[in-house]
């Protein structure tokens, strides 16, 4: 057999089995560790926090909000004492930091803390975030217009092993590949393993 | 031209060490232990401790793997190469020694590190990209510290094959060696608490540079109290430099002896 057809071949297997590994991680079933339910009503041009956590590569945050308005969701990665302590270190004689103003004047300041954006009209809106690092995580809904939205939020926590939308990606790509590679080897391998078999009945 | 003797070697030493399906069995090992045993600490610390907590939390098991690994390539691969005679063939082609040798050692020791580090660091990536890719200088610097131990471990092996000419008493010795120093860190730490001296941890963080390591990143936590011994980076580096110093005489005296002293 030819020494690339070798190479190519095992680095095919090796692939194969590394895309076996990943969807059986893949597999393995996450466990909710925890779930919130939340009602409220947030006055026009005002906003709120609603959950905040710390999270790992290994935990998901689901989030489904469900507005009779238009509302805006923010999942921030600092926790809500940064927002806070932001605000209040640029108005230090406010009182009520809760009108959108200020949360706007923050998300401009700070782009880069802003995870997932999204807006509710008159529905439900439902996302999963699965960080890529240890870090802060606060959920933020805001209300722009003048009117008040009535809210329903439901907050859930997933222990997971692996990110499974991204593990599964990754082993979908490389079983094919894994496939391509080891064929020829494979073919090879077969067709001396059955030669051998053939000479040994041959003697028997 | 001892380019195409040595490939020869290099390639039949591949194919007695990596007989399918083990490399596969492996890499599929290392890359499902990369996910069932990570784990992050849960709270908000400084990047370069998450990255080198993470690393520790996974290697254990693979590091176990990837010394037997190094056992089977080394004590029962290299030492039953010897007792067929296959070594004696090797030694008749027109290159030195030390190529024959380094073929060997590329494919037990080479490939396996190898495989290790690239299942690994991709299943990381993969998992946690902004923790690894930030401290990527602490990953490698925690694998280096905890691979040290078994290098030191594969390179007394080699030596005991190459003296004995038998894998089986080299594997018999690694296996008692392996947990026997692993006992000696633990009991460095007990006598260190003890004595309240820091000098037992120093001798073993020659033998197994992660002791101090972890004593450094033990001082660099939030939670951290490392009355006891508190080292720099600096040290750290000394130590990790001091204990792959012992590993490379190691091998230089098994590579000494088969050039040398190694006879038909």
């Amino acid at each position: 057999m030819r020494l690339w057809i070798i190479v190519l071949g095992r680095g095919g297997t090796i692939l194969l089995s590394i895309a076996l590994a990943l969807l059986l991680v893949s597999l393995i079933p996450a466990s909710q560790t925890s779930i919130v339910a939340q009602s409220l009503t947030l006055g026009g041009e005002m906003w709120r926090d609603l959950h905040e956590s710390i999270q790992t590569p290994q935990q998901s945050l689901y989030f489904s909000v469900e507005a009779n308005g238009t509302l805006n969701a923010y999942l921030l990665e600092v926790n809500s004492q940064y927002i806070y302590g932001w605000i209040h270190e640029h108005h230090p004689d406010l009182l009520d930091p809760w009108n959108v103003t200020y949360l706007q004047e923050f998300l401009d300041a700070n782009p880069r803390v802003i995870a997932r954006q999204d807006e509710v009209h008159n529905g439900q809106m439902a996302r999963t975030y699965v960080p890529t690092k240890i870090t802060d995580a606060t959920l933020v809904l805001s209300n722009p217009g003048s009117d008040s939205v009535s809210v329903e939020c439901t907050v859930s926590m997933t222990a997971l092993v692996a990110p499974r939308n991204k593990v599964q990606t990754l082993a979908f790509w490389t079983f094919p590949i894994g496939f391509v590679l080891a064929l020829p080897w494979g073919i090879s391998f077969l067709r001396t393993k059955t030669k051998r078999f053939a000479t040994l009945a041959s003697l028997n | 031209m001892k380019g195409r003797p040595f490939v020869e070697v290099f390639s039949s030493a591949l194919h007695e060490d990596y007989r399918f399906p083990i490399i596969e069995t492996f890499a599929f090992l290392y890359a499902l232990s990369t996910f069932m045993f990570a784990s992050f600490v849960s709270v908000s610390t400084p990047g370069e401790l998450v990255a080198y907590g993470l690393i520790s939390s996974l290697l254990n098991l693979p590091l176990l793997i990837f010394i037997i690994l190094i056992f089977k390539n080394l004590a029962y691969g290299l030492g039953s190469d010897i007792e067929k005679g296959i070594i004696q063939t090797y030694l008749s082609y027109p290159i030195k020694r030390r190529w024959i040798l380094s073929a060997k050692l590329l494919s037990a020791l080479g490939v396996a590190i190898l495989l290790l580090l690239s299942v690994q660091i991709s299943a990381l990536y993969v998992l946690a990209p902004d923790v690894v890719a930030p401290y990527i200088g602490t990953v490698l610097l925690t694998y280096a510290a905890n691979l040290s131990f078994p290098l030191l471990i594969a390179g007394i092996i080699l030596l005991v094959t190459l003296i004995l000419r038998r894998g089986g008493l080299a594997l018999i010795l690694g296996i008692v060696l392996y947990f026997a120093l692993g006992m000696i860190q633990t009991l460095a730490l007990v006598v260190s608490s003890g004595t309240g001296s820091p000098i037992s941890l120093q001798i073993a963080s020659v033998i197994s540079p992660n002791v101090v390591l972890d004593r450094y990143y033990q001082t660099y936590s939030p939670f951290g109290t490392s009355e006891l011994w508190a080292p720099t980076f600096t040290e750290v580096l000394v130590y990790l430099g001091a204990s792959y110093l012992i590993v490379a005489s190691l091998f230089l005296v098994a590579y000494l002896y088969f050039s040398r002293r190694f006879g038909l």
